[in-house]
């Protein structure tokens, strides 16, 4: 044992494109819980944003209200290429006026993508 | 008794996927519900506008990526209806084990939802577990996970890799073989045996169509565990869909897997449509002269399915919404933009 570290809580804020390869992840050959990852079920509980697919004008009023009521320290992980940079809709964009800290980029991200974003998330975290 | 409203949505981890759902309650009891969605195939139907042949599928099958290679082989049907392509039988066999795969993949994700959402940790994971293996093979076949634009106008993009009727094969062996015991998870447990009885509506409309159809006539509906009947349909097909997948590999087809297109300028409109388990998908396809997209309309099971979520859900506990809501398969991807 190195130390305690808290576990990252995770809300998820978009479409199921990409979601659909974080559940796989979430599934027992990659068990993201192993990394310390683990979903939360309301934002006050979460510590970790997980922006998946593009941020329509409804999704992104929901993921910055989501964003407001997570508590310090926070964290926000882009996943897929929509979420990064637009994708297939590049008017749209990520869009949200929120600090990312991980970019998983991907058309789905593979598993293997995503696990390595939350190990980042963790140096981000020092 | 108390009456209210309950706002739920777009973001609820009780929400299939984004939605607004507004609910009027009496007790614990739906008394009425209003529901709120995009649709994602109204965006992408104008975004293919102008596309060539080789890209417009890489667009139309983000409608719904579990469904990419059906809607990769819709669009590719309508296109050679267009340009008079005949395509090569060995190209026609390969679209039929895509179709497999894709509605194979499609049910075991119903399935680990439906146990996640009753509850069924062990069997959740499980089922994923399969699914990546099946996904494994879809990526090597296609060199990505959903299969994006491998079927084109003409026939397949590549043919099948070396050692994918073998290792596919072994997956359906190895699946067959847990079938029983996921089957028995399934329906050995309280949630099934006792919550899912009387639980949303009855649908028996045969094999296709299983919920849209009855979606689109509401006076079949009637209240007689739906829901269970959902279940065990799933169950049931994906034996039958390995049964399917065997008589494929067993009677296996040479030749050409690609027809080229004529570069001929040959504009003109047609229309493809597909049956499956959820409803019917069509694409009405417009060509210009230079063979580019001219118009694209998308018809999407979930329009229809719609419909059945206030008969299915009205009377019941709050408690279910989840479950019943699942059990619709509506497929959100294709209708939350």
């Amino acid at each position: 044992m190195t130390g305690f570290r808290p576990a990252l809580k995770y809300v998820r804020v978009g479409v199921s494109c990409c979601g659909d390869d974080w559940i796989q992840t979430e599934s027992s050959r990659y068990d993201l819980e192993r990394l310390g990852c683990v979903p939360a079920i309301r934002p006050e509980e979460a510590n970790l944003l997980v922006i998946q697919g593009f941020m329509n004008g409804m999704l992104r009023e929901e993921a910055e209200r989501f964003y407001r009521e997570m508590p310090e320290p926070r964290f926000v992980m882009a996943l897929g290429t929509c979420a990064c940079g637009g994708g297939l809709f590049p008017a749209e964009g990520s869009g949200a006026e929120i600090p990312v800290d991980v970019y998983v980029t991907g058309c789905p991200p593979r598993p293997e993508a995503i696990m390595n974003g939350v190990i980042s998330l963790r140096e981000v975290r020092k | 008794m108390i009456q209210e409203t309950l706002e739920m949505g777009p973001i609820h981890p009780w929400l299939p996927g984004p939605m607004k759902v507004r609910l009027g309650m009496i007790g614990d009891r739906i008394a009425s519900i209003e529901t709120g969605f995009g649709f994602a195939a109204r965006e992408i139907e104008k975004r293919v506008c102008g596309r060539t042949l080789e890209m417009a599928p890489f667009h139309s099958g983000r409608i719904e990526p579990e469904s990419a290679f059906l809607l990769d082989r819709l669009f590719g049907e309508a296109a050679e209806r267009i340009l008079g392509v005949q395509v090569p039988a060995r190209a026609a066999w390969i679209r039929d084990i895509c179709f497999e795969l894709s509605e194979f993949g499609a049910q075991l994700k119903f399935l680990a939802r439906m146990a996640s959402r009753m509850g069924l940790g062990v069997l959740y994971h499980s089922i994923l577990k399969q699914r990546e293996s099946l996904l494994d093979l879809v990526e090597l076949l296609t060199g990505s996970r959903y299969g994006y634009n491998y079927i084109r106008a003409g026939g397949a993009r590549y043919d099948l890799t070396d050692g994918f009727q073998e290792r596919l094969d072994a997956w359906m062996r190895g699946f067959l073989a847990d079938h029983d015991q996921i089957y028995e998870l399934f329906c050995w447990t309280h949630p099934f045996q006792n919550r899912l009885k009387s639980m949303g509506l009855v649908v028996d409309s045969g094999d296709f169509g299983y919920v849209s159809e009855a979606a689109a006539e509401n006076t079949r509906f009637g209240r007689v565990s739906h829901v269970e009947s959902r279940l065990l349909h799933a169950l049931g097909s994906c034996k039958e869909i390995c049964t399917e997948l065997r008589m494929l590999l067993d009677s296996p087809v040479k030749g050409a897997f690609f027809e080229r297109v004529p570069d001929a300028p040959a504009a003109g409109r047609a229309r493809a449509e597909i049956d499956t388990i959820r409803g019917s998908w069509s694409f009405d396809l417009e060509l210009d002269q230079k063979q580019r997209v001219g118009a694209l309309a998308v018809t999407t099971p979930s329009d229809r399915i719609r419909n059945a979520i206030l008969p299915a859900l009205e009377g019941e506990s709050i408690e279910d919404l989840p479950l019943i809501l699942e059990s619709l398969s509506l497929s959100i991807p294709e209708i939350d933009r």
